[in-house]
């Protein structure tokens, strides 16, 4: 379990009623600068591999960066992995899914068109 | 008695369905986006060395700075919702109005990308523009139109920021009732996720 507050002087007044609520818990301001280094660093390997001669593997790997830390935002900014509710589990997966599914279709289609 | 819109006993709340709603719509932004990610791949895969050759025209170095202050913008936003949830009103003021100069700033630079492309008769119809490869005139289609439709969300974002930074001047989000920042600022993410894809496929991959 993820310790949220340092010190009791810094736990809101709010805490209480956050989990009466059911809301996530705070993070500490840490944790969100923690995150966007991590972001800004991934950008700066998107980039340098770019900048790379080798060609094979350059489109997968950008990708692959870019999924990497629109993951961060979605667990960190978002607070994605602190929500209680088990909709958001289900969601989410759900809707990437879908979207896998247009991905398959449409490129099942485009790569076995002939002309 | 609290301040303005303090929680009070018996007052209904109802966080899970406050973000449930917000998460729908940012679900189908995601498929709205998708949908032009998939067309970009399927024409990429049809076009290969015009897309490659049409990516070079783009300006490197502006997109990274760009991308750079976006993902600024998240933190500071980030920050400002937490500001909120701790009881400093004017901290979180000021990290709101930091997160919308970086989106104007953002927005800025990409104007001038696309004026300095209009300039050089990159723009759809112009006499340039159909003397271009099939494949190149998609790929600055595509640009046109995704980055366009990014550059609105950025800009409605910030529009939804000015209001939540009046909520806040007004006292009417505080520390108990921060549930519409916390939207916005899951809107202002969306945002910068989608560029997050956006900047690899159109400034990187040449």
């Amino acid at each position: 379990m993820e310790k949220v507050h340092a010190s009791t002087e810094d736990k809101p007044e709010t805490e209480i009623q956050r989990d009466a609520l059911a809301l996530p818990p705070q993070k500490r301001v840490g944790t969100y600068i923690a995150a966007w280094a991590g972001i800004i660093i991934l950008t700066g390997l998107t980039f340098a591999a770019s900048r790379m001669s080798v060609q094979e593997g350059r489109v997968i790997a950008s990708l692959f960066i870019a999924g990497v830390q629109a993951g961060l935002a979605l667990v960190y900014f978002m607070h994605l992995g602190a929500e209680k509710a088990t909709i958001f589990k289900v969601l989410i997966p759900l809707v990437l899914a879908v979207l896998l599914i247009f991905i398959a279709l449409t490129f099942s289609d485009v790569a076995f068109r002939r002309s | 008695m609290g301040e303005p819109g303090e929680f009070a006993i018996g007052q209904h709340r109802d966080y899970t369905g406050a973000k449930i709603g917000m998460w729908l719509f940012l679900l189908s932004e995601i498929l709205l986006f998708g949908g032009m990610f998939i067309l970009y791949s399927a024409y990429r895969y049809q076009h290969a060395s015009d897309f490659h050759q049409a990516s070079k025209e783009m300006e490197v170095v502006l997109g990274t700075f760009n991308t750079l202050l976006l993902q600024t913008s998240a933190l500071t936003m980030t920050l400002s919702i937490l500001a909120t949830q701790r009881g400093k009103p004017r901290l979180s003021v000021c990290l709101l109005i930091g997160t919308m100069a970086l989106g104007l700033i953002f927005l800025g630079i990409k104007g001038h990308e696309w004026l300095t492309k209009i300039d050089r008769g990159i723009y759809p119809n112009s006499p340039t523009f159909l003397t271009l490869p099939k494949g190149e005139m998609l790929f600055f289609g595509l640009y046109y139109v995704m980055t366009g439709l990014h550059g609105l969300h950025v800009l409605i974002g910030i529009g939804v920021l000015s209001g939540m930074l009046i909520f806040l001047l007004r006292g009417k989000i505080n520390r108990s009732r921060s549930i519409p920042l916390e939207n916005a600022g899951l809107y202002w993410h969306l945002v910068d996720i989608i560029w997050i894809f956006l900047y690899p496929l159109f400034y990187l991959i040449t």
